[in-house]
Parts: C-alpha cells; structure tokens; sequence
C-alpha cells in the first residue's frame, strides 16, 4: 500500500469534505449543475476522496435516484459491513448517501437486510450528522423463507430474508474484494446477505467430499442461481479501498481506486469491480455463469460507462 | 530516565506473563484470553469490552467466508480483542489456534507474502503498512490497526510483542518446507498448502482438485512458478499424477498437450508452458513462459526431491 498521507488523515480529510458537503447544500442541490448525458448511463464512476459525495454524484449519473426510488416506497438495503479490517466493509458514507437518497426521494422507510453493528456507523466520522437516518433504519432481515428456484442449475431452492423478498425496491451495497474462494466478491455475491446459514452451508459443503468445499463450480454456480431470486433495482459498489489478498476478511494488501461506482446490471457491475483489483472480470467463474444465465452484460465495451472525477 | 523504567516493567511484566502462562499451560487451559495483554497493560490503550472467542465451526460466526481456509489448515481455536485510545484509535488483535505448528506455519505461509517486511516477532513475522502477522508454535497471530503512521506501527509492535512472551512454545515448519527451502536456494514467496483453497489462490489448474492436494508447496523462482504436491507415497503420487493428467487431457484452458512417461505438458492461456512431473511420493509443477528456464528449475526441484 503506497500512500500520500495515512489512513487516519485521510479519513478525517474525507469526513471534513463530507461534512462541509452536507452543511453546504442538499445532495440535490450539490449536484444539480451536473452536465448530465441526454442518454442513460449503465454504469457511472466516480473517482474521490469524499465517498459520500461521489456516492450521490454516481447515482445522479444514472438519473438520480428518484429513478429507482418510488414514494412511500419501502427500500431494503443489502449492506456488505460485518468485517472489521480496511478494505473489506462498504465505507459506511456510501451507505449513508444512499439512505439520504432514500428518504430524499420518498422512500416511506429504509431497512437493512443483513444487520449493521452500531460499530460500523462508527468508522465515519460522518456518522454524527446522520443520527436520525441510522436510528430510522431497521434490521428486516431476521426471517427467512424457503423458496424454489426453478431455473437454478445447482441451486433448487433457499431460505431467503423476508426483508429481501418484500421490500418494495432493492439497493446491493458490496464492495468489490478479494475472496480466497472465489477469488472475487461484489455484487453477485453480496446476496448471500440475504439468506440463511443452511443455505450458505450448502453452497460451501453440498459436493465437498473433504468435509469441505473443494468445487468451485458448484459455489460459483450456486451464486449466480442465487441472483434468480430476485434482481437489485440499484447497485452501489465500494471501489474505494480494498483489500487483494486475505479475503474476505483480511488483512491484507489494499488498493486504493477511491471510486464509487452505481449500475443496475450485476454481471457489468462485478466485471468493472474485478477489474479495479487487477482481475479479468469476464473470466471470473461467478461472472461467466451469471452472464450465461441471462443475468447481464459480461463485455464492457457493450455497454455505457461513465467516468468522473470529483 | 522514563525509558529505562518502561523497560524495566516491561520485562517484569513479561516474566509475570511468562509464568502465568506456564501455569495455564500446565492446568491445560484452553482460554486464549491469557495470551493478550490485560486492561491498562499497554501504556495509553484500554481493552474494549470482552475478547470474543470462536471454537470449532463458529468461525464462520466470526470471518464467515474465510473460515473454510482456516479450516483447511486445520483451526482449533480463536480469540479477538481491540484495544483503543482515548482519540479513538483501534487495535485488534486476533489469535488463531491451529492443531499444530505445521498448520500454523502453513496459514501464517498462506497469508503473508514477499511484499511485506520481515520482522523479527514469533518465530517469523511480517508487517504491511497498518498490521503485523506472526506465528509461534501452535498460533498464527494478526495485530492490526486502523493507520499507518510511525506511532500506531510501533503500538502494533508492542502488543504484539507481548503475545509473542505469553506463547512459550514454538514449533517446526513442515518438513516439506525444509526440504525446498534448504540451500542454496532462489525461491521466494513460498507458501504451505494443506487443500484446494490454497492451491487456487496460486494457480487455477481446475474448478476442482484434480490433483488431491492435501499437502503441498508452493512459490516463485525468477519468473517461474513452482508448485511441489506430497502424497503418502509412490502409490499414491502416480494415482493422483494419471487422474490429473486425465483432467487436463479434456480442459479447454490448456492447448499442446503430451505426455512422455511421467512428465507430462501443455501450455496454459496465457501462452506459459506447463510441465508436471511424477517423482517419487511427490508430483512437481513448473510454469513459465522460457522452456529452457522451466525445465531448469524441473530439475531444481526434483533434486531437492530426490
């Protein structure tokens, strides 16, 4: 890891920025002079150092976020947070941009599927601004039901979050990190946030003749039938700071792109991210079986990207 | 002055820690909060809250994802604890207990890499620009903190250095590892393997174990690849040798496929030429873009093998 100035300063460097952000302006506002493209974007990025605001900038790309996001609708929140080491957790700021989108543009209640510690608010020092927004959302997510997945290849069935499968509109917050199993985790994976411990288990031990796993195509493709259950309105992936070895937990060495990036395909979405850590996207085992399965765009340069730096 | 008193507790502190350990290791203890540093130990950093503990399968309860691998290495047990400051700085330190020192050896191996500096803590260290990981005898150690600067590096040293005095056995590395590590020797990056998990993680042969790796090593010399697999003996080697062989013959990531003998090869996407060996109980992987290079360190390591 090379960097300018230490982890410290530069958390309180983008708390500063984040800050004066919020005093200053509505996240509306600060975006509203925003050259916006007359056509829609599939993916927009956004490189620096204040990640609440390229958040909001990255959302406002796509079309903002009144676009996803109904009245008095009710948002379940997909958060990747329970690690603890640098460049393993969503940066808490992305999330709290999106809640404030949330709310902003009319959404009746905010929930998170998977839990989120009081502990994970606290690693933004943002996080006081924001008080009323982090009380306001709840944990839905401690229900599970099973349901069938009729097109799945090696996953026919699962227990699912209630929360994931009733909120009105899904946002998948992952970030894009190294994984020791499958080499990668995004957008794709994040929905085992979503489901149950039995489930997991089986993705990880259904074939493993060891005791434990040594079949990555069945986890990979367990992973993609997962995706069948049901398709995130939004994506929201930390490509800030994170972690290339010692995943998913770490530690480990990170790199640092600083960028947020916001889609609404999964496949394009994981595509983008591995590549940010230095991995062929495309040839990742989850990407290619999701791509296979119709769930979206393994080739970039199909697609509309967007770039900007703050 | 102030140094020299410092130092004095520390080394009554560390002969304090050293015996309490002693008596735990003889009531056969298995509580792991003993290794870490009590409330107020360390100078200017307050344990928070209770340590958390993680036996068996509750891993998952604890790295969720990454447990598998530590299972792979055989894990017993684990403990986590964080420290702050009263500017809210945090460390954690976590203690991983493995079945052995070999295993401990073998995901202390797995974790680190050449990118990380060498220091001396356990019975090796490395640190990158915000943790530390070490092992000693049966425990792997990570000691991480949340910045990189001068004072937090040296903080990370410090507690980890008191760990370090709590563990007082050490243990061997894998004779495997002695064995391709003995001189001379170019390798660098070595790493033990105990699985498929770690296998993947430096080269994708196949979605599935084709070569039943249980034990293995692997690394770098210039810019080859090496990967050498240890099997209970010959029997064994060429079972696992013919049903690799087997695999690849039919994949479709490989091109130029033959085989004479016992040393089969093919050439992966990349345009690296692959050549696998049989050689007694072990099988020996060498992978590079230069013949001539490949085959020499073929050579190498079936010397070491021999």
């Amino acid at each position: 890891m090379t960097m300018c100035i230490n982890r410290r300063s530069f958390i309180k460097q983008s708390a500063i920025l984040g800050v004066s952000t919020i005093l200053a302006s509505s996240s509306v506002e600060l975006i509203g002079n925003m050259a916006l493209a007359d056509t829609p974007i599939d993916i927009a990025a956004v490189e620096g150092l204040d990640y609440y605001k390229s958040t909001l900038h990255a959302v406002e790309m796509l079309g903002g976020m009144h676009r996803f996001v109904t009245r008095q609708s009710r948002v379940g929140l997909l958060i990747n947070s329970p690690w603890q080491n640098p460049g393993c957790y969503t940066k808490p700021e992305i999330a709290l941009a999106a809640i404030q989108m949330c709310y902003e543009a009319g959404a009746k209640e905010v929930g998170v599927i998977k839990s989120v510690n009081n502990s994970y608010w606290r690693k933004s020092a943002i996080s006081d601004r924001f008080q009323d927004e982090i009380k306001s959302t709840r944990f839905i997510g401690n229900n599970f039901v099973e349901i069938p997945i009729t097109d799945g290849q090696s996953l026919k069935k699962a227990e699912i979050s209630k929360g994931l499968l009733d909120c009105d509109i899904l946002i998948n917050l992952p970030i894009a990190k190294h994984h020791d199993g499958v080499r990668y985790t995004g957008a794709l994976k994040n929905m085992m946030g979503g489901q149950s411990r039995n489930t997991h288990r089986f993705f990880h031990f259904s074939t493993g003749d060891s005791g434990y796993y040594d079949d990555l195509e069945f986890l990979s493709q367990c992973i993609a039938d997962l995706n069948f259950v049901r398709k995130p309105d939004l994506i929201i992936l930390d490509g800030t700071e994170m972690i290339t070895e010692n995943g998913p937990f770490g530690p480990g060495r990170l790199v640092t792109p600083h960028k947020v990036v916001a889609g609404t395909d999964r496949v394009a979405m994981d595509v983008y991210g591995a590549n940010l850590l230095g991995l062929k996207g495309e040839e990742l085992l989850t990407t290619r079986k999701a791509y296979e399965l119709g769930m979206g765009e393994i080739h970039l340069s199909a697609l509309r990207i967007q770039e900007a730096m703050l | 002055m102030k140094k020299w008193i410092w130092s004095t507790k520390i080394i009554c502190l560390a002969m304090l820690v050293m015996l309490s350990g002693e008596l735990a290791a003889q009531q056969g203890l298995k509580d792991l909060s003993g290794y870490i540093p009590d409330m107020d130990e360390i100078p200017g950093w307050k344990l928070i809250g209770i340590p958390e503990s993680y036996r068996g399968d509750n891993l998952f309860m604890m790295i969720n994802g990454g447990a598998e691998l530590f299972h792979e290495y055989e894990f017993v047990q684990a403990l986590r604890a964080s420290f702050s400051t009263v500017n809210e700085n945090t460390i954690t330190v976590e203690l991983y207990e493995m079945k052995d020192a070999v295993s401990a050896y073998g995901i202390y191996s797995y974790k680190t890499s050449a990118y990380e500096i060498s220091v001396p803590i356990g019975q090796e260290a490395r640190l990158e620009d915000y943790y530390l990981m070490f092992w000693k005898g049966h425990f792997l150690i990570t000691v991480v903190g949340q910045d990189s600067d001068q004072k937090n590096i040296e903080d990370i040293k410090t507690i980890a250095r008191f760990v370090e005095f709590r563990i007082l056995q050490s243990g061997d590395r894998p004779q495997l590892t002695e064995l391709i590590l003995k001189d001379p020797s170019t390798i660098t990056n070595t790493k033990y393997i105990r699985g498929f998990l770690g296998l993947m993680s430096g080269y994708a042969f196949d979605t599935k174990n084709i070569f039943q790796v249980r034990e293995g090593m692997m690394g770098n010399v210039g810019d080859c690849q090496f990967f050498v697999f240890q099997y209970m003996d010959d029997l064994e080697s060429i079972s696992a040798f013919k049903s690799a062989v087997s695999s690849l013959q039919k994949s479709p990531r490989f091109t130029n496929n033959g085989i004479h003998k016992n040393l089969y090869q093919m050439t992966d996407r990349e345009n690296k030429l692959v050549l696998i060996n049989q050689i007694g109980r072990y099988i020996s992987i060498v992978i590079g873009i230069k013949r001539n290079e490949v085959e020499k360190i073929l050579v190498l390591l079936n010397v070491k093998l021999k």
